[in-house]
């Protein structure tokens, strides 16, 4: 595996000495930290830290977070605008329910991209970055944030299981699997995140039909290889990273429910739909970040993808929002953030002017909508805001501090 | 059997009687009528003029159509002007301008072929005693767009042929880009190679007709006769002979397509170039792309001429070559083919020289093996050349005229603007009705002036 972390991840950033890490914590993160990434230790031990911390944590009591990532790269124009929106529930319904930022932008800073990886770190982490591909391959999105993620922060400051902090991930963007935790010293794998998605399940398939021997030699060969393969993928879990009880529950009835084939379950967006809809029903998450990505497909140059895609996610968006309303303990108790990672650019020389996301001034154009318990109902903020603002502001509605983020909140979504 | 009469068509019984339109006269005789060429200043001061015509021609359809007829034309006099200097002294011509004056279906190649004007124009306006004021007005209006007609029906010729081969892998482009596409919304599951697979057909049929296109167009351009496109067995023996010269060709169009690309592609990002263009209302875009099409233009119109002048040099000189070592019979040629060798003393079975071992060495190329090798590698080639096109589209999707029309091979038409502004179909359609209105109303001029004389 050529790829190692980055040289500054265990680099002690001035701004944490000012947030003043009991030192018992701080010990034992970099324990825990060292001994992973160093490669000899495995998670079950850093679990076992995990554990142990845990019990000096209080339980969570806040609201639930469903973090909606409204992509992949959207324009307002198609979402938002209620003249030419294809995302009728979100424009027509949701956005009278809550908090419309429209003026949401990502900073032009030099060297920041516009684009999915980049702008689901910004939204996660609360800070901008110019990240690399960690392989430093062509257009990889293979990125380590340096700062923690909103779930770590939330796991660091409540007793939350990783199952109930839930990111569901498509499976054209694997990239994206390992968006679960920052490479940072005090926090890291520790306090990660789960990820839901057919990647995943297909792991945790593969490592079953091995297991069960219902298979001929040959195809176990195949199915180890692919596995042995998935597995060196994540070096900093050295292909350990089991996804817990709950989890390998949820998978099990999943296999039930849609068999092994891949031909009966949810494509696409509505995949992810459907694996947020059972998580909510049977994991319970107190934040779940779910990345819609197919509106991206208009690279290839057809608006109908585009435009179809945003439809499905709307669609989604509605089907999730039913599923809280319905459910007794979430229907008041739970706030749905809803931001694109990215804008799209709007270039009048083309035949399809969101073709790309090339830095235009129109790619970094987004916005956001807070809807839920404590955010005003029915209010369009027109200032300008900021995408690292989300973390933030979603710290101040659960509860924890996010340090090491960007500390303005978008103050009008806080009643 | 007259010498004079190709052989193909000087059979006594044969079906459909040949009809040779008036005897050429010896070069010495003409020699006096020729009109003189033009003078070097008057190609000076006219050549940026016919080539800025030639730019604005490429930003049409019907434009476009002129420019592939007078491609063909200026094809055609290319092979003509190489086999006379082949014919050197034997050949009886001292100049090309006798040789031309020596067939009066020739005598348009004095000098290179006009956009509008009739060839020798002065000449074609000049008023005979026995016209009558209104005949001669006629004519004059007729020498004024003679050459346009000329080039738009010898276009709609030519592209109907390239048509009929490159089009059917086009299309599969167009669908399998689609299909393709689709697989990300459905995933790598039932239908998932459906796009995959009609990718494949449609590169591969697409390079096997490139593998032939060019030299048949080369072959319909010297003899003006559109038939003689589909002489499958006479081209694909120009082909298997010239195997490197092939391979060179086919890299020729694919270099010559790397500049059309990045200019397509560089449109993406011509508001990142000037951000003010951001706000440009839709007049400002359609004139900042009129323009920018049109300069670029200067590159597309000298490629696209270019390597047709390549694939017309190796079609003459390998023609001349299998036709002198007796692989091609003199009954194969086309008349105009069979006219111009005959009057350059060229038709003679000549005997193989004894040949250098580099020469052998190149000569391999010949057999079989080498035919294999090279006739592999110049597909390869032309696949370099498809790929440009799936990752231009990546870059900046045209849309099925993307797919459908690739400026090097079928219409040199290189204005891309975006549908909002201009529906493409729409010019593609009027194009369409006028050349048929055109065809139309010739036939009625012909028809009419066959009745009045009956």
């Amino acid at each position: 595996m050529k790829a190692k972390p980055s040289s500054n991840s265990f680099a002690i950033d001035p701004a944490i000495n000012a947030i003043g890490l009991p030192r018992r914590h701080f010990l034992k993160g970099v324990l825990a930290g060292t001994g992973l990434l160093a490669g000899g230790g495995t998670l079950t031990w850093a679990d076992s830290v995990i554990d142990e911390t845990a019990k000096d944590r209080p339980d969570y009591r806040g609201p639930n977070v469903v973090l909606i990532r409204y992509g992949g790269g959207t324009r307002r124009r198609e979402s938002i605008d209620p003249a030419n929106t294809y995302s009728p529930f979100l424009c027509r319904e949701l956005i009278k329910r809550g908090t419309l930022f429209k003026n949401m932008e990502i900073a032009q800073i030099e060297g920041l991209n516009t684009s999915h990886g980049e702008g689901t770190l910004n939204i996660v982490t609360g800070k901008y970055d110019k990240y690399k591909d960690i392989e430093g391959k062509f257009l990889g999105a293979r990125f380590e944030p340096k700062v923690p993620t909103v779930f770590e922060y939330l796991r660091k400051s409540f007793a939350v299981p990783p199952h109930q902090t839930l990111i569901v991930n498509g499976e054209d963007r694997p990239d994206e699997e390992f968006y679960t935790f920052s490479n940072h010293f005090a926090y890291g794998i520790n306090f990660r995140s789960n990820m839901l998605s057919l990647y995943r399940f297909k792991a945790w398939l593969m490592r079953h039909q091995v297991a069960e021997g219902k298979l001929r030699d040959k195809e176990i060969e195949k199915r180890r290889k692919e596995l042995a393969k998935w597995e060196k993928v994540d070096y900093r879990t050295k292909g350990d990273d089991r996804q817990g009880p709950e989890l390998e529950a949820f998978w099990q009835r999943w296999r039930e429910y849609y068999g092994d084939t891949g031909f009966v379950n949810p494509r696409g967006d509505r995949l992810l739909t459907e694996l947020t809809v059972r998580a909510i029903k049977e994991l319970r998450p107190r934040m779940i970040m779910v990345n819609y990505q197919d509106c991206d497909y208009v690279h290839w140059g057809y608006m109908s993808h585009y435009t179809r895609a945003v439809a499905i996610m709307d669609e989604g968006i509605k089907q999730i929002v039913s599923t809280v309303e319905v459910d007794e303990e979430y229907r008041n108790n739970t706030i749905f953030v809803v931001v694109p990672d990215c804008g799209r650019d709007t270039n009048p020389f083309a035949d399809v002017p969101c073709q790309h996301h090339f830095n235009s001034r129109s790619a970094h154009e987004v916005f956001a909508l807070l809807v839920g318990p404590g955010v005003p109902r029915g209010v369009v903020v027109d200032k300008l805001v900021d995408q690292s603002q989300v973390a933030a502001t979603i710290g101040r509605l659960m509860g924890f501090k996010s340090e090491l983020a960007e500390q303005r909140v978008l103050e009008e979504a806080i009643a | 059997m007259n010498p004079d009469v190709p052989p193909g068509l000087s059979d006594v019984g044969h079906s459909q009687p040949p009809i040779i339109p008036s005897q050429p006269q010896s070069p010495s005789a003409v020699a006096s009528t020729a009109s003189a060429a033009p003078s070097r200043w008057r190609r000076i001061l006219f050549a940026p003029i016919k080539f800025l015509l030639g730019m604005f021609s490429c930003q049409s359809v019907l434009g476009s159509l002129a420019v592939v007829g007078w491609t063909h034309r200026f094809m055609q006099r290319t092979v003509l002007k190489r086999w006379w200097r082949q014919s050197g002294p034997a050949g009886g011509c001292p100049t090309f301008s006798d040789f031309i004056a020596s067939d009066p279906r020739m005598r348009g190649h004095l000098h290179w072929p006009n956009w509008l004007l009739a060839q020798n124009f002065r000449e074609a306006v000049r008023r005979s005693p026995d016209v009558s004021r209104v005949r001669h007005v006629l004519n004059v209006l007729k020498a004024l767009l003679h050459s346009f007609w000329a080039n738009v029906r010898i276009g709609v010729q030519g592209i109907f042929n390239t048509w009929v081969l490159t089009l059917p892998g086009c299309i599969l482009w167009l669908f399998a880009w689609f299909a393709g596409w689709n697989n990300s919304f459905n995933k790598g599951y039932e239908h998932a190679w459906i796009g995959p697979a009609t990718g494949f057909v449609g590169i591969v049929l697409f390079i096997a007709a490139m593998l032939y296109v060019p030299l048949a167009q080369a072959r319909q351009a010297v003899t003006g006769d559109w038939r003689r496109f589909y002489d499958f067995r006479l081209v694909w023996t120009i082909v298997r002979r010239r195997w490197p010269a092939c391979l060179g060709l086919a890299a020729l169009y694919s270099l010559c397509s790397v500049p059309i690309m990045v200019l397509v592609a560089v449109v993406m990002s011509l508001p990142q170039i000037n951000p003010k263009l951001l706000d440009a209302t839709p007049e400002q875009v359609g004139a900042v792309l009129s323009s920018y099409f049109f300069w670029s233009a200067a590159f597309v119109l000298p490629a696209f001429v270019f390597v047709r002048w390549v694939a017309a040099r190796i079609y003459g000189s390998t023609l001349l070559k299998a036709v002198q070592s007796g692989a091609v019979p003199e009954d194969a040629l086309a008349e105009m083919e069979w006219q111009a060798l005959h009057r350059l003393n060229l038709l003679q079975v000549q005997p193989q020289p004894q040949r250098h071992p580099f020469v052998r060495a190149i000569a391999w190329a010949g057999t079989r093996a080498g035919r294999i090798t090279f006739g592999v590698a110049t597909a390869l080639v032309w696949f370099t050349f498809v790929a440009q096109i799936f990752i231009l589209q990546f870059f900046n999707y045209l849309g099925a005229p993307g797919w459908l029309n690739q400026p090097l091979v079928q219409l040199p038409w290189f204005r891309h603007l975006p549908d909002a502004l201009k529906n493409p179909w729409q010019e593609i359609f009027v194009a369409a009705v006028i050349v048929f209105l055109a065809w139309r109303l010739k036939k009625l001029g012909i028809w009419l002036k066959s009745f009045r004389r009956s």
